[in-house]
């Protein structure tokens, strides 16, 4: 085999090394995206879960009651449980210093007395511990780990400036911690402060964020956390930290997945690409495989030998995809990390790129045995082949064509699979989705090779026509070799059917999310504390709410609050706001129930509104009942409404204030809507909100309905670039498609470009061939990929956005992405021919015609 | 027609190849020269420096008065297309274009108009024999068939001079024979130049002249 390997397959791929270079591309650029995606998903989980592990330090369970804290007087009850052996409250804030591209700092407000109890604090030659009246007396006292303080060169008595929830406020550094224990997390980017200084420092009233706790020595967890949660009564949490880490971590890998279509996209085409090379190089191996064979080499020996080949590119592909996977990973790490935080108010300490070997070898194993599963059929085929037929001189082609009859019923069947999965595993699951799209593909990449042939049939006078003789050897060429055509053809039609789908799915959502938008940001001004609708650092004091109500020309005002929930294993949103007067300007379109259950009931607090996807991803129908956990224990209430709402992918329940008030015990505001009455001055209003407000905040946000509507357009435009950054990897698959085609096209017809050029056709004419070839399979492959696009748009809006969001979108072709897309394709094809159109030109006549 | 003065033809690689070594030569307009000769003496080689798909190393090759050494490839292009036309022992069509096409070709690629192209590929169809098989592909033809398309696709430009590279090394012997019948009655009727490369020394015989190469150098 190794003889065989050095002297027949290694001459013949040297031979061909840009066809080479361009399948190892191919490979390289699956595995590449793939390990990128998994590493940058798997980094970002280790970095929370070291986080969370490393801030517990001691404690065994953190008390907790949902986003909006826990209540100041819930410490003494925790610790009044019998087998508590301490337990200390804790602020938790990630905050932004002053500076360009700094990265967050986590702030932690702590109890300095107690809490070594629970984290190993190690302040070196600091006399803060032995007087911490001093520090405690001091409002803006900080202390910085001495990693972070070395970083932003700061000493004792350094001033640092952070963004509160009363604006940027200068901080004393008086303490400067050792980078051990809990001062490692987040990056070593800690900082301490007290625990009442945090708690205004972050608007968080009169409660705390969790309360850390440990048992003493004979109490199992799971037996403490019982006691506790039975004293402590329902809405509250009692978890270990790794479990609180783990929800998170579920989190983004959810997020991962949805980028991970683009990996696998990328490895089913280049699977492809392997597989049209491997087909070629079993055609024009056809006479040393007839020598072989002759010469007493078996037919094992053959598929072997192609089988190894395709290990072999797999191997190299795979390797150096884990090059450019890691390299990948930094930019795509510090990507999802960006938009697990704006989603879901993850917040990472770094971007730093865990390299998991576990992904590596699944990253390699996948090109290996995706190149050896394209080179099977190829090597069936040499296998196969009589030593008596490969040495007959003529014409390599036709023999190398499957049956279409064969290749036909296996469309059927396979589409057959796709119907049945479309029907009942789509509609159930993610995963399930996927699968019913990847068949939809395959079935399509089996039929429609009987489709390529009449099209280029129908383009042929087309191109004659306006090109002339060139315009018709092309159309010939193609249709002369359909496996060759066929190939790159589906490559593209691949390609341009996942860019339509995925441009459709975006442009269905923007569309949706835009009209749902000017229903529901109608308000006159939106008052916050944050850049967003709510943070969890930046609450407004409730009684901003009635200072605003009092500005001449307002109508009424609307405080609103928003939370994430913990709900079966999701974090939905909980949106708050006084229902009665809000759903009566608010519209949103009602999925099931009528206005007056909105305006009456939710509005009254007997029960809630659900977005259409909190009902989708929950199975809940009008009047089911929900339970959530709050503060004061847990909270049954009847759904009824459903409302298309496009406010998080999770789901969102709207809940009139009176009950959250009740429940949650929180009175924070995020955001202070304000209505304006007819003919009332906006600028005026404007002024008079600023002017009252002033001296009593130093974060506030002003923004009209159109400003805030554009924020939130800016915010959604990050989730989006994740769709062009897929948009962009299919295009790149689909050029490398292209070219490898043509490469080999020339390759295959050196005799045949011979010949023309011996009878008189003239440079320009040889490379006129080449790139009208290139043309023609854009057109064909581009109206194909139109077509399983528009199919994919549908299936994707139903199933895949169904079970991954709970929202089934409408229908949307994007025009606008398809008219940009056909001189797109246009262009890279005529690029994508530049190569093989010079090594056409480079033929010698002379020598392709001595060929034989 | 033909004047070459002292042509050498060097391939360089990891030996040097003197395929051809100071070959003086000349044919004269409506003149049908064998060139006759072992593997390896250097026939191929000069039919090539004659129909300009190759160069020679040094030394002069001249065609209806025209220089090709050291011509550009486009120059060399227009004489191949103008001049020249070819006769190849395995036919060489195109097997995506019928016999028509593929005696049309030549005249399509420089995007003469149907009005000239259509008559031009029926006369020279009906010449070889072949104007009912018109629309038959490669496929469906015979040998001798497809050497008969092949010689009108060489004849459709009215080129000077035919080349003709073992024209019935592919055929059986009846068909040889009638393809060398048809190539003399082209050489009495149109009075092209053929020079044809060959082994068959009946077909030599049929010619008015045979040189003989050995190792690259005309024999005596």
């Amino acid at each position: 085999m190794w003889f065989l390997l050095r002297g027949v397959t290694w001459p013949y791929f040297r031979k061909h090394w840009v066809i080479t270079l361009l399948t190892l591309a191919g490979v390289t650029l699956g595995v590449g995206v793939y390990i990128a995606i998994e590493l940058s998903s798997a980094s970002l989980r280790v970095s929370l879960r070291r986080t969370v592990d490393r801030i517990a330090g001691k404690a065994q369970v953190e008390v907790t009651a949902g986003e909006a804290g826990v209540p100041e007087d819930t410490l003494d009850r925790v610790r009044a449980v019998d087998g508590v052996a301490a337990a200390q409250p804790v602020i938790e804030a990630i905050v932004r210093p002053e500076g360009p591209n700094e990265s967050s700092l986590m702030v932690l407000g702590v109890d300095f007395l107690g809490d070594r109890s629970i984290r190993d604090w190690d302040f070196e030659d600091q006399d803060v511990l032995d007087d911490p009246l001093v520090f405690l007396a001091l409002p803006d006292s900080i202390c910085l780990t001495k990693e972070f303080a070395a970083r932003k060169g700061l000493e004792l008595d350094g001033t640092i400036r952070l963004e509160t929830g009363h604006g940027w406020k200068p901080f004393t550094v008086r303490g400067l911690i050792e980078a051990k224990g809990p001062a490692t997390a987040f990056g070593g980017n800690v900082a301490l402060m007290d625990l009442y200084a945090a708690q205004f420092v972050f608007a968080r009233g009169r409660l705390f964020d969790r309360v850390d706790v440990v048992f003493d020595g004979k109490i199992p967890i799971e037996e403490g956390s019982k006691r506790l949660l039975a004293a402590l009564g329902p809405g509250y949490h009692a978890d270990t930290p790794a479990r609180r880490g783990a929800e998170m971590e579920v989190l983004i890998e959810n997020f991962g997945r949805t980028l991970a279509l683009g990996s696998w996209q990328a490895m089913f085409i280049s699977v492809f690409l392997i597989f049209n090379v491997f087909a070629v190089a079993a055609a024009r191996r056809r006479r040393e495989i007839g020598i072989l064979r002759s010469l007493g080499v078996a037919r094992g020996t053959v598929l072997r030998l192609f089988l190894v080949e395709g290990a072999i590119v797999g191997a190299v592909g795979a390797a150096l995809g884990v090059v450019a996977g890691l390299v990948l990973a930094r930019v795509t790490t510090r990507f999802i990390a960006g938009l697990t935080e704006m989603a879901y108010g993850l917040t990472h300490s770094e971007s730093t790129v865990v390299v998991a070997p576990r992904v590596l070898v699944t990253g390699i194993a996948l090109g290996v045995v995706s190149a050896v599963l394209a080179a099977f059929f190829p090597a069936l085929s040499a296998a196969r082949l009589l030593p008596v037929e490969a040495l007959a001189k003529g014409r390599f082609q036709r023999d190398f064509e499957g049956t279409s009859r064969l290749r036909l019923v296996l469309g059927l069947a396979v589409a057959l699979i796709a119907a049945l999965v479309a029907a009942t595993l789509a509609r159930e699951s993610f995963e399930g989705s996927v699968l019913g799209m990847l068949l939809i593909n395959g079935a399509a990449l089996l039929l429609v090779p009987s489709l390529i042939g009449p099209m280029v049939r129908l383009l042929r006078p087309v191109l004659q026509r306006v090109f002339g003789a060139e315009g018709r050897i092309a159309t010939d060429t193609l249709l002369q070799a359909p496996r060759r055509t066929s190939a790159t053809v589906l490559a593209l039609m691949v390609s341009i059917g996942f860019v339509l789908t995925l441009g459709g799915l975006t442009h269905s959502f923007r569309r949706s999310y835009t009209t749902w938008m000017e229903g529901v940001m109608n308000a006159d001004f939106y008052v916050t504390a944050s850049d967003r609708f709510f943070a969890k650092a930046y609450h407004l004091p409730p009684e901003f709410a009635d200072i605003l109500a009092g500005i001449p020309g307002v109508r009424w005002v609307e405080p609103f609050r928003g939370l994430h929930l913990e709900y079966r294993g999701k974090r939905p949103i909980l949106a708050t706001l006084p229902l009665e007067r809000t759903f009566k300007r608010l519209q949103m379109p009602l999925v099931s129930g009528t206005r007056e259950d909105l305006t009456e009931h939710v509005a009254k607090g007997e029960g809630i509104a659900v977005s259409d996807n909190f009902a989708r991803i929950f199975s809940l129908e009008r009047g089911d009942p929900v339970t959530l956990d709050t503060p004061s224990g847990p909270l049954t209430i009847p759904v009824r409404a459903i409302v298309q709402d496009y406010s998080s992918d999770q789901g969102t329940i709207w809940m009139d204030r009176s009950v959250y008030l009740r429940y949650w015990k929180d009175t924070g505001v995020d955001t202070i809507d304000i209505l304006l009455k007819p003919g009332a001055s906006r600028e005026d209003v404007a002024k008079e909100v600023r002017a009252r407000l002033s001296g009593k905040t130093d974060r506030l946000f002003v923004m009209t309905a159109s400003e805030m509507k554009a924020n939130i357009r800016t915010l959604l435009n990050q989730f989006f670039a994740l769709s062009y950054i897929q948009l962009v990897i299919a295009l790149f698959v689909a050029v490398l498609g292209i070219t490898n085609t043509l490469v080999i096209s020339v390759a295959e017809r050196r005799r045949e470009l011979g010949i023309l050029k011996a009878l008189g056709a003239e440079r320009r004419q040889v490379a006129t061939l080449v790139v009208l070839e290139a043309l023609g399979i854009a057109i064909v492959g581009s109206l194909l990929g139109t077509a399983l696009g528009s199919y994919l748009i549908k299936y994707a809006a139903e199933t895949i956005s169904a079970t991954n969001t709970g929202w089934v979108l409408p229908y949307a072709f994007p025009f606008g992405l398809g008219a940009a897309l056909a001189p797109l394709v246009v262009v890279v094809t005529v690029l994508a021919a530049l190569y093989p159109a010079r090594v056409a030109l480079a033929v010698s006549p002379a020598e392709a015609l001595e060929f034989e | 027609m033909i004047a070459v003065e002292d042509a050498v033809k060097i391939y360089e690689g990891k030996r040097q190849v003197r395929a051809l070594d100071g070959v003086s030569l000349r044919v004269a307009a409506g003149e049908m020269v064998a060139v006759m000769g072992p593997s390896g003496s250097g026939k191929s080689t000069l039919l090539h420096l004659l129909g300009g798909l190759d160069q020679a190393t040094s030394g002069s090759v001249r065609v209806d008065g025209v220089e090709l050494t050291g011509l550009a490839d486009d120059a060399l292009t227009r004489v191949r297309r103008d001049k020249i036309g070819f006769i190849f022992q395995f036919f060489n069509l195109l097997p995506t274009l019928s016999a028509f096409d593929n005696v049309a070709l030549p005249m399509r690629l420089q995007h003469r108009p149907a009005a000239e192209t259509r008559p031009a590929a029926d006369k020279f169809l009906q010449l070889v024999g072949l104007s009912q098989r018109g629309d038959h592909l490669p496929d469906e033809l015979s040998g001798g068939e497809c050497q008969r398309v092949a010689i009108a696709r060489a004849l459709v430009m009215a080129p000077r001079v035919l080349l003709a590279d073992e024209p019935t090394g592919n055929l059986d012997t009846k068909t040889g024979g009638e393809i060398l019948e048809l190539l003399r009655r082209i050489n009495r009727e149109i009075g092209s130049t053929l020079v044809m490369v060959t082994h068959d020394h009946g077909a030599a015989a049929a010619c008015d002249r045979v040189l003989r190469l050995q190792d690259g150098r005309l024999a005596a």
